[in-house]
Parts: C-alpha cells; structure tokens; sequence
C-alpha cells in the first residue's frame, strides 16, 4: 500500500513537523525567521562546507539557500522532511556557485597565461599542501563534483543512500555507482602508497 | 550451498559498502572471503577507504567555526519583503489564470461522483472473551517486520504477541471499536485499499467495502468508530479521481452517507461523543492553513466553524477537541503576519452553528489548553515552555539544554490530566519529559533518548489505565520511511528513569483497546 503510505506520511508530516513556524515564516514574522535560521543554518553550513570547501563561500551559499528556502515555503508540501528540502535547496545552490567558480578559474588560469601572472598561494593553502595527505586532497579537490557531492554526503554527513538519492534527485543505484567510482578512485591512490 | 563468483564477490563487495547486501548474500560473501585471499585482500582495501575518508573530513571541517552572525543579519532583513513579494507575484499569475479559469470554468458543468455499490456479505460476529482489567488492555499494532504488514495484538510488556491477520496482503492501521471487541482496519488483499472488521482474536473477518477506487480510515487523531460502535468514518477516492470524499458507514448493514460532496483533502474527521455530529478539517491546497467544518451525522447542516475567525487569525492545523457534551469545539488560532513581540494565540469556543467565543488568549504560541490551563511554548527558539493558570498563576520550565534548538515537539495528555512531552533536542535526539495537570511538576521520564535519526513522533496515545504510553518515531526524511513503535512504562519510569522503552522495529499504527463504556 505504497501510494496511501505516502498519502499518510504527507499528513504526519505536516501535523508534526514545526508547521506553525513553518507559516509564520511564510508571512514574514521576523521572530519565527530567526527561529528557523537559527534551527538550520549550522547543518546547512557543514554540508556548504563540505562541498565548497571554503568557509566565505559557504556562508553565501547558505544566506543563499535560507533565503531560497523561505521564498519557497509555499512550495514546500511535506513531500520530504523539512531538513532533506533544504540540503536539497543547499546541494543546488553549490553547484551553482561550483559551476561560476569552474568559469572564474578558467579566466584566470586564461588571464594568467597572457599576462604571466601567478596568483600567489595563501598561507592557509600552504599549509595543507604541507600536509601528508595532499594526494588525497588533491585527487578529492580533482573529482566532478556528481562523484564528491555523494562521497561528502555519505562519509561527512552520515547520509543513507536513499536519502542521499532523495537530495540529488537521482536513483540509488546510481548514488552507489558515483560513490563506487570515487572509492575505487581513492583506493587506487591508497594503494600505490602515495599518502 | 551456493557458491559465488570471484566477479560477483567483488560486486558485492562494494555494495555491501552502500548497504546494499541482504542478509543472504552478506552470509554468501562472508563464506566466499574465508576461502578467497584475493578478494580478502580487496575488501581489507576497499574497507579502509570510509574510513579515512571520514577521518579526513572530520579533521578538516568539524574544526571550523559555524556561520557568523552576518548569515542571520542579512537572511532576516532580506526575508522581510519575502510576503510582499511573494504576493505580487502571485497577483500577476492570478490575473493570467484567471482568463484561462474562466474559458475552464464554462466548459465544466458538473461532476458526479458515483459511489460504487457495496454488495451486502453480512456474516456473524461471536464476541471474543474479553477482560474487565484495565491492565490486560491489548494492544494493536501494524508490523511490517516479516516484509509485509499484519495486524498484531499484545500486552504492553511485549508478552501475549499475536498476529492477527497473517497474510500476504498488506494488513494496516487497526482501529478497537468502543467495546472493545472488534478492530477495523485497512487491508490491499482484494487488490486495491479496502475496510475490514474482525473480532478481536482476529476471526470472524468481513469486508466492509468493496468496490472501485480505495477506501481509507483516518489515522491522524481521532480514530473512525461511532461512540456506540456501529457506524465508521471511511474516505473513499474513485481510482480515476484525484480528491477523497468523506462518508459515515454503517459496519452491520454496511450502507453509507455522504457527509460531504466536495471532494477534497479532508483529514482529522472525529465523532461528537454524543454520536450526533461529525467534525473534520480540510484545505483548498496543500497548505497548513486549514479549516474546519462539522456536519450532521446524516449529512446535513455543513457548518464552517472556523468561517467567521478575525481576520489575521488562522486556525494552523492544529488539532481540536469536543466540548463532553458534544455541543461545541474548541481549538487555536494564531495572528499569523505579526512583528516579533506581538504574537498572539487564541483558545475559541465554536458552537455548532458557527458562533465563535473567546476562552483565552496569550502571547507565545498556545500547545493545549484544558480547564482553565494553557501550554504555551516560546516562539523565540529557547526550549523553554509555560503553564499559564487560571488564577493568573505560571510556570516556566526550561527543557532540553538552554543551548538547544527545539525542531519537534510531541505531546499527550492522560486520562487524569498529566502529559508526557517529547522534544526532539539539537543535541542528541528526543528527550521524554512527565508534566502534572498544572505544570508544576516537570521531570524527566526516560534518561536514554528517542534516537535524532526520528524527525517526527506521532500517534502518542495513552493505555485506558494511564500506566503506559505508546507513540511512533518516524524518519520522514528517507524515501522508503523507517518507523518504529515505542512503548514506554510511564508509572516505572516515574520511579525509575533509568528504564528502558520497549522498541518494535518497522511497526506502526498502534490502538488501545478500550475499556468498555456504556454509551451516553
């Protein structure tokens, strides 16, 4: 009885979950707002993080994604729990910001070639290059992000691969290819003793 | 015994990393690792990936600060014209729906919705032997622990577990009726989503409904039986249309009344206790704004209680409750659209006929209200909740720790007047609070917690001898839903916090059966 289980969990979404915070941020009230940041940006923060890698990048895409968010409540149905709805929200709004800093590398790597400049490594980038684990960083950092966003969602926010499926709006079989293809990748370095 | 390949082994291998891997083929690839030291040797490699990849990330990411304050600064002041926009936008897609509604609108006449016929297969129902104790109360629950759901009964220690239905079919939510010697419950075994009725040591089995489309019992609240045990309250959606109907069946002969013609999204119908009238909510979208109305047990009289509430005020699909003698509801509603330090909720007073009255007001948000009392919770985020009495006294009481953000909240009262609390705190899971009538006593119940991987915890209900309490944790957020029936021991637990709960993996659905009552 699938169908009428989901039919039943709609429900039980919406009486249990917050839902009269959930329409108070609908209206505009500034207190219920705070309370609905205050409830979520810390998760949505780690998984920014975690996907961007830089804390200034992922703190824009997380004002990014509540303000989203709370642009789309009327679109929120219950369909998902709140929480999976928004790490949906915030995967996309770091693809985006991925997908501008793909094009802003390549100018500058453009740029670089014409006007020989070098952009001068941070103290901060030194000091993980100096780090033993640079290879796997390096191979981390080298992956499509369709392989490391699982890889990050599955092994730093402890995600299931039905969830993780339900976040990336792809099915579970091919979550389990994805993170597959990045294990092997890693167990490749692993193995030749690089790190 | 089943041998594998070296190809299928190394498959297996990586998807037992995703958990992918049944019990059977763990013990096939187990078997297969013992005798094969190159696929030994492979999974010892693959094994080790997660976990320096988890070490990694943790090293790396768990050290850094969360957002800084500048997040919350400029989401809240951007979100602050968020309505207003919102609302212009809507307008402009409303004014270019509205031409295209209109061509619509001539084009429907009407819809009938034809309920099919249900064929009368009246059949005996011997009355089970039951007991006058309040403390050999069964249980009912819907598990689904052998890859299909059944129907099982037991005493609320664990013992006396019996499965009632025992079929390859889908058996759920069972309802006790007022007796306490039937459960009615829903059932796929016909094909689509049918009633059914059995006794309560699960014979005498009959089909109340048959027919095309689903027909559903609500399990939201209030339970579907007439306080006199012979009519149900059932939904029926036709298999070609997308909205349900609300109907009252009667389980002996089996006819049935529409209770409204509109299809819709109706949920949380209840009986009054005086079997006279029957109340639900509904909503025009899927939205949390909903409304309610109540209707005469024959159809009749459709009233839309919450039609006349001040405009601000909405009733944010909250439950409601009956007056005893069946005359009147009462339920909240909150100014939704208020600046901070300006939220109101208000405690009305509905009479049948739509006249609304004012019991109380306050200015957090209003949880319950009973006799003059009133559970209200801060608004502002701090796990911090308020029995507000009505000699004017209160007590404020701050749950989880004061750090915490609060992201769910499950609450019940008992038979006599105290309530278990269950908060889903941001550190570490659900925490199960005991409160008195009045609040002035809070405590703990349960030292262990509700895992946090549980967003939401539904159906709490009370045993008639208000020893135990029996709710639902559910992981809404995974697509296939995992759920789990708690059974706490709350007169132990009082004494003992250190008690543990009794857990039913992949069960749901659960019922007291009633002590019997004579009928008013």
């Amino acid at each position: 009885m699938k169908v009428f289980r989901a039919r039943f969990v709609y429900y039980i979404r919406m009486i249990t979950m917050d839902y009269r915070l959930i329409e108070l941020c609908r209206v505009g009230d500034s207190a219920a707002i705070e309370n609905f940041v205050r409830t979520y940006q810390q998760d949505i923060y780690r998984l920014a993080l975690s996907i961007l890698d830089d804390v200034g990048e992922a703190e824009d895409a997380v004002q990014e994604a509540l303000l989203s968010a709370l642009r789309s409540l009327d679109s929120f149905h219950g369909d998902s729990s709140l929480r999976t709805w928004l790490y949906s929200i915030t995967v996309n709004a770091c693809r985006n910001r991925l997908q501008r800093r793909k094009t802003h590398e390549r100018l500058t790597r453009i740029l670089g070639e014409i006007l020989r400049v070098r952009s001068t490594p941070s103290v901060e980038e030194d000091a993980i290059r100096q780090e033993a684990n640079e290879a796997l960083w390096h191979l981390i950092h080298g992956m499509h992000e369709k392989h490391r966003i699982p890889v990050v969602l599955r092994y730093y926010h402890d995600l299931s691969i039905s969830e993780i499926a339900h976040i990336l709006q792809i099915p579970e079989g091919t979550v389990h290819s994805r993170l597959n293809h990045a294990r092997r990748q890693l167990q490749a370095v692993l193995k030749e003793g690089r790190l | 015994m089943t041998q594998i390949t070296h190809k299928q082994a190394i498959k297996w291998i990586n998807r037992r990393l995703d958990g992918m891997l049944t019990e059977g083929q763990l013990f096939l690839l187990d078997e297969h690792l013992h005798s094969c030291d190159t696929c030994r040797a492979y999974a010892v490699e693959m094994d080790s990936v997660p976990a320096r990849l988890q070490h990694e990330f943790r090293a790396r990411w768990d050290p850094k600060p969360g957002p800084s304050p500048r997040v919350m600064q400029h989401v809240t002041t951007k979100a602050r014209n968020i309505p207003m926009t919102n609302r212009i936008s809507s307008g402009l897609k409303l004014l270019a729906g509205a031409a295209a509604l209109l061509l619509l609108g001539f084009a429907i006449n009407f819809v009938v919705s034809q309920l099919p016929g249900t064929s009368p297969t009246a059949a005996g129902t011997e009355m089970a032997n039951i007991s006058p104790r309040p403390e050999d109360r069964l249980l009912a629950f819907t598990s689904n622990q052998n890859g299909n759901s059944d129907i099982y009964t037991m005493l609320p220690d664990g013992s006396r577990l019996t499965n009632l239905t025992n079929n390859r079919a889908n058996d759920e939510y069972p309802f006790w009726s007022p007796d306490g010697k039937h459960i009615a419950f829903m059932s796929d075994r016909d094909g689509s989503v049918q009633i059914y009725l059995m006794d309560a040591d699960g014979s005498n089995l009959i089909q109340l409904t048959e027919g095309d489309g689903n027909y559903l019992l609500d399990v939201n609240g209030f339970g579907p039986w007439s306080p006199d045990g012979r009519q149900l309250i059932v939904s029926h959606k036709p298999s070609e249309e997308q909205s349900w109907k609300l109907y009252v069946m009667d389980v002996k002969d089996k006819t049935i009344i529409e209770l409204i013609q509109e299809p819709g999204e109706y949920i949380l119908p209840s009986w009054a206790p005086d079997g006279e009238h029957i109340a639900f909510t509904s909503a025009p979208s899927a939205r949390t704004v909903r409304e309610i109305y109540v209707v005469d047990k024959n159809g009749k009289n459709l009233t839309h209680l919450t039609g006349n509430l001040p405009r601000g005020d909405a009733f944010l699909f909250g439950s409601y409750s009956w007056s005893p003698d069946g005359k009147s509801i009462f339920f909240t509603a909150d100014v939704i659209g208020t600046q901070r330090g300006t939220y109101q909720s208000t405690r009305y007073q509905a009479s049948l006929d739509g006249t609304l009255s004012v019991v109380t007001r306050t200015a957090q948000s209003m949880l319950d209200w009973w006799d003059g009392t009133a559970l209200v919770r801060d608004l502002e985020g701090t796990p911090s909740f308020t029995w507000l009495r009505s000699d004017g006294s209160q007590s404020t009481v701050e749950l989880c720790a004061s750090s915490d953000q609060v992201s769910g909240i499950a609450y019940e009262q008992s038979y006599a007047g105290d309530s278990v609390l269950g908060l889903n705190c941001s550190t570490g899971g659900w925490v199960l609070y005991w409160a008195n009538s009045d609040g002035t006593i809070t405590n703990r119940l349960l030292s262990s917690r509700i895992p946090a991987e549980y967003d939401s915890i539904f159906n709490m209900s009370w045993s008639p001898d208000d020893n135990f309490i029996a709710f639902i944790a559910i992981n809404t957020g995974a697509p296939d839903v995992t759920e789990a029936l708690y059974i706490v021991n709350v007169a132990e637990a009082r004494n003992d916090p250190d008690v543990e709960p009794l857990k039913m993996e992949e069960s749901y659905g659960p019922s007291w059966q009633p002590l019997p009552r004579p009928f008013p």
